[in-house]
């Protein structure tokens, strides 16, 4: 039987692994959307951890929309990557200054 | 409470969502912008009505996710109004800026900005923000000359709610609740009586909490980390209107 502190360093393992995913593939937007999906399961993994341990199914019903959510924002995101790249024929993260000030 | 007068509370959201899947449907369908302008009008106007009907009940709904009480009733018919206006003053635009979604998605933003101010727990108050945040992309990228600032302000939201998000979880581990008002009362409790350990998990939580939604809004320091590197917007709609337009 698996105890909270271990499910909780997975989540924070995994919540590591998204930012550095983040941090180091600034060239590349697919990777940078997989990493933040990365972060999303990290969140999604304690929810459900603290929820066990209380004995409690409020969490649980929160992660539920928060799958439901991701998965909206990664169509949406993946639809606009689409369009990006039909416009400028690249996904690079580093061509993206258009806000900035 | 019932759910039947919980249902009532909520009619004019109910309204809202109705008009903009419909709208969503007209516009999809007939593929004609203007025509379907008449459908958030029309639920726009039937939300204040229902709202101003029922003013003066106050209290906890849906099992503690949604609050409702004078301020937030002002505040929505406030919200209401300014979206009539808002979707008056878009109808204006230009015709290759009207596209047949338009209306259907600023009906989403604005149920988004609804279900945030009545937002009683961690659920309702992520849903609203995220209603808030998915039309606002969609928005952004209807036009392709902005489809990278779209691209920018998905890649920031998204770091931002996940952010939100993980320091929620650890509110939630040490509080043991997702409802504001006993999060704050075991956070009073936490800070008096409770163990370092405890306290620091909850600060840890919060403070992720805080950094998430200044990353979602790229105030400073987070606007040096975020993508587009702004310097100093308060808002990404801010960032957005005063480069892109």
């Amino acid at each position: 039987m698996f105890s909270l502190s271990q499910f909780l360093t997975l989540s924070a393992l995994v919540f590591c692994t998204g930012i550095a995913g983040i941090l180091l593939s600034r060239k590349n937007l697919i990777i940078m959307l997989m990493s933040i999906e990365l972060l999303l399961l990290a969140a999604n993994m304690n929810f459900v951890a603290f929820s066990r341990y209380f004995s409690d199914v409020e969490g649980q019903v929160f992660v539920f929309f928060v799958l439901t959510v991701a998965a909206a924002e990664s169509a949406i995101g993946l639809a606009i990557l689409v369009v990006l790249f039909r416009n400028r024929r690249t996904v690079d993260a580093d061509d993206l200054n258009a806000l900035n000030g | 409470m019932s759910f039947e007068m919980s249902l009532m509370i909520v009619a004019p959201q109910m309204v809202v969502l109705g008009g903009a899947c419909f709208a969503l449907i007209v516009g999809g369908a007939f593929n004609s912008s203007l025509s379907s302008v008449k459908v958030p009008l029309v639920s726009l106007v039937a939300a204040i009505l229902l709202s101003i009907l029922n003013l003066g009940e106050d209290g906890v709904f849906f099992n503690g996710h949604l609050y409702k009480d004078d301020a937030r009733d002002a505040i929505n018919v406030l919200v209401y109004s300014v979206g009539l206006i808002w979707i008056l003053y878009s109808s204006e635009l230009s015709e290759s800026d009207l596209k047949a979604e338009l209306w259907g998605l600023k009906l989403f933003l604005i149920l988004g900005i609804i279900v945030t101010v009545g937002a009683a727990s961690f659920v309702t108050a992520f849903m609203g923000l995220e209603l808030i945040a998915l039309p606002m992309y969609t928005i952004t990228a209807l036009n392709s000359v902005r489809v990278k600032s779209a691209i920018e302000c998905l890649i920031n939201g998204l770091i931002g709610m996940s952010v939100i998000l993980y320091g929620m979880s650890f509110v939630y581990g040490v509080t043991g609740s997702i409802y504001f008002s006993q999060v704050y009362e075991q956070i009073n409790f936490v800070m008096v009586d409770s163990s370092v350990r405890s306290q620091l998990t909850l600060l840890f939580g919060l403070v992720m909490v805080g950094i998430g939604l200044s990353f979602k809004i790229s105030s400073l320091p987070f606007n040096l980390v975020s993508v587009s590197r702004k310097y100093l917007p308060i808002l990404i709609q801010d960032g957005y209107i005063s480069k892109e337009n």
